[in-house]
């Protein structure tokens, strides 16, 4: 378990966390949003322990943190960590090492890393010969090395297609399931909507939302309505509410489920709509309504 | 650390290139060792002696081969010669293809001296020889306070080590920043300090350059030891040591490897000012390293390293001048250079240069040292939180948090 208590963090005047305080528990997965420069990856290094905090605690299982619980963390950083000039293996072993891992050790969990991500192939490569997505890969499986309890990745998802991004997230998933903490921040909500099970959301150093993405939902209110139509359906559309497109649908969101019967009670009238279902608000949406 | 070191080491000496290094070095030790076999295959001409020629017939008469040698000349064929001496009306002409320099110049002066005196010996009775032999000899005795500790050889031999061994510690000083600055702009260090302390990296890197000039002298010295007992089972070393007297280095007597420890006389004494020598020269050096892995920590990237090591060689090749235009028993002493043996940074190379000149009493010794290892703790001491700042980049995330609440409250 992890517990921020009114963390603190400035760097000179500037206040990077502002009184930060949550809880991270076995099995969840945490979506750490916000702008550029709201603080993810000041809290993700006070996390790591690369920064102390000014003020407050951090607790892992309920100790104060310290340098004996490094290897409890595995850390994918936003920008490639690699030396270009090794090969896969070689760089991989180094972690591992650092980790305190025996050389039998690393290499089982290597073997089973890369059939899990489908590297297997390239193990022997150096890592500058590697693809952008491959890369990613490695970074991951850096993370992941030495079987660490909580995992922490900055931008996981950057730079992947979708078949890489469907990869990344079974992992995660089955990481979740086994009992892992995982920690990630991300700009692409679409995708974290399916595997995130918490949420932080953070503004300029303060967190302005945080706790189980389901009852997040739920407390907010608001509901998706999805449109596919040819005909005129902004009639129906209030002014305050949010209209977006999303491929060939239309996704408005309304303020609570009454309004959302409403208006689908009264687009389900005209006879140019093709398709119209009502959904819960997803990660965007959410994110909106605090102005994070 | 085990691994932060031994992932370095291997890195630095299981590399391709190193691998191709060390055989260039090789090649190097086996040119030097075999240096005059190598001359005699190219018939390249390292004699320092200066060719000259002439044809006048009293110059060859009056001063035999011999002489000519020992001021420093060969009389080789004119046509062979870019260098030529004539009798005048007024006394000697030298025709010369190139300008000739100074030293040259004194050189001929002298032995056409030594030839005027000769030729003027030559014509007069032998009593005004007696009197010019009379008048140019004086008895001339010295009575200095301060003796000398090591014969010039020695002082020669041992200063070349102890200045071959600085300049190869510098390199590998910059070595050690380059790999922290390699390992901060690949952003591998922000991994590397989630499973090890700064502090750890920091001591790390410190050890993993030191080790770095152990394992390359180590093999260099390897190197040369197989190639000298290679050169000893040839011809005792004869051929190599008849060029080195060639260059005044060592007596022409000296004809082989064991003549040449037997007359370097290498006593306790000698010894134990080497490792003194060495001691202060490592303080000194670790002192240097130390800076620069410090700084290397606030650099973002490789261009930005050159720009702090370049004039830091400077400084360092300064000293290392200042050094040897202060390197004499009387300027070492007193003034400047006994000063600068107590300050650290310039003790590394004052003092081992005061050690092999003068007696130094125990008392100075230690307090050089003592101020060499107070100013290394400070520096480790005050560096590392530095270091730990540079190294996580504190100040560039401070920056980008500002520069972006600052877009997103414009927006």
């Amino acid at each position: 378990m992890i517990e921020f208590k009114n963390v603190c963090k400035n760097y000179g005047k500037t206040k990077a966390l502002k009184d930060c305080s949550w809880m991270g528990m076995s099995h969840e997965i945490i979506g750490v949003c916000g702008q550029n420069g709201s603080g993810k990856t000041t809290l993700f290094r006070l996390l790591l322990g690369l920064l102390q905090p000014d003020s407050g605690e951090i607790r892992i299982n309920g100790e104060i943190r310290s340098a004996k619980h490094h290897s409890l963390f595995g850390y994918m950083p936003e920008q490639r960590s690699l030396l270009s000039d090794l090969k896969v293996n070689e760089q991989l072993h180094y972690f591992g090492k650092l980790k305190g891992m025996e050389h039998s050790t690393i290499q089982s969990q290597i073997d089973r890393l890369a059939d899990e991500l489908e590297i297997h192939h390239a193990l022997n490569n150096t890592i500058g010969s590697l693809s952008k997505g491959n890369q990613q890969k490695i970074q991951l499986m850096a993370a992941l090395i030495h079987d660490p309890h909580y995992i922490i990745l900055d931008e996981p998802l950057t730079g992947l297609d979708y078949a890489n991004v469907k990869l990344f997230q079974d992992q995660f998933t089955k990481l979740s399931k086994a009992g892992k903490t995982i920690l990630l921040s991300s700009h692409q909500y679409d995708y974290m909507d399916d595997f995130c099970t918490s949420l932080i959301v953070l503004k300029k150093g303060e967190m302005v939302l945080s706790g189980n993405l389901d009852q997040l939902k739920d407390l907010s209110g608001k509901c998706c309505v999805t449109v596919n139509s040819d005909s005129c359906w902004m009639d129906h559309v209030k002014e305050a509410d949010i209209v977006e497109e999303c491929g060939n649908k239309i996704k408005i969101t309304v303020e609570n489920r009454t309004q959302a019967k409403r208006l689908l009670n009264m687009l389900s009238k005209d006879s140019g709509i093709k398709e119209l279902e009502m959904n819960r608000i997803g990660i965007k949406e959410l994110i909106r309504g605090t102005n994070g | 650390m085990k691994q932060l070191i031994q992932f370095s080491l291997k890195r630095r000496f299981l590399t391709k290139t190193s691998l191709v290094l060390q055989v260039l070095m090789f090649g190097i030790l086996f040119s030097v060792i075999n240096l005059d076999r190598i001359s005699n295959l190219f018939k390249l001409n390292l004699d320092r002696n200066i060719q000259i020629s002439t044809d006048e017939s009293t110059m060859k008469q009056l001063l035999p081969l011999e002489l000519w040698n020992t001021y420093g000349f060969e009389l080789i064929s004119v046509e062979q010669s870019k260098l030529g001496i004539k009798i005048n009306d007024t006394g000697y002409l030298i025709s010369s293809e190139y300008p000739i320099d100074l030293l040259i110049q004194a050189k001929l002066q002298q032995i056409l001296l030594t030839l005027h005196q000769r030729e003027y010996l030559n014509e007069h009775h032998e009593s005004v020889g007696e009197m010019i032999s009379y008048y140019e000899n004086i008895n001339i005795t010295y009575d200095v306070q301060h003796s000398v500790q090591l014969s010039q050889t020695k002082q020669n031999m041992i200063f070349m080590v102890i200045t071959s061994i600085y300049f190869m510690m510098l390199n590998f000083a910059a070595v050690t920043s380059n790999e922290v600055i390699l390992e901060k702009t690949s952003n591998l260090l922000e991994i590397i300090l989630t499973s090890v302390s700064t502090s750890t990296h920091f001591i790390s890197k410190l050890i993993v350059g030191w080790l770095s000039i152990l394992i390359q002298a180590m093999i260099t010295g390897g190197f040369a030891v197989i190639l000298l007992w290679q050169r000893n089972n040839s011809d005792l070393g004869k051929g190599l040591l008849q060029l080195i007297a060639h260059f005044s280095l060592i007596p022409s007597d000296i004809v082989s490897f064991h003549g040449l420890i037997a007359y370097l006389e290498i006593d306790k004494q000698t010894i134990v000012t080497f490792i003194f020598g060495c001691g202060f020269l490592l303080l000194g050096i670790l002192l240097v390293q130390t800076v620069l892995v410090i700084a290397s920590s606030r650099v973002k990237t490789m261009e930005e390293a050159g720009s702090i090591q370049g004039p830091c060689y400077i400084l360092l090749l300064l000293m290392y001048y200042l050094t040897l235009s202060q390197n004499s028993v009387a300027k070492l002493s007193s003034g400047l250079g006994y000063l600068l043996s107590f300050v650290p940074f310039f003790s590394m190379l004052f003092m081992p240069a005061r050690l092999l000149l003068q007696p130094v009493i125990t008392e100075e010794i230690l307090l050089s040292a003592f101020f060499a290892v107070s100013v290394l703790a400070i520096v480790l001491v005050f560096g590392r939180p530095i270091y730990q700042q540079g190294v996580l980049n504190e100040k560039k995330a401070k920056r980008e948090l500002v520069k972006f609440r600052t877009n997103v409250d414009k927006v």
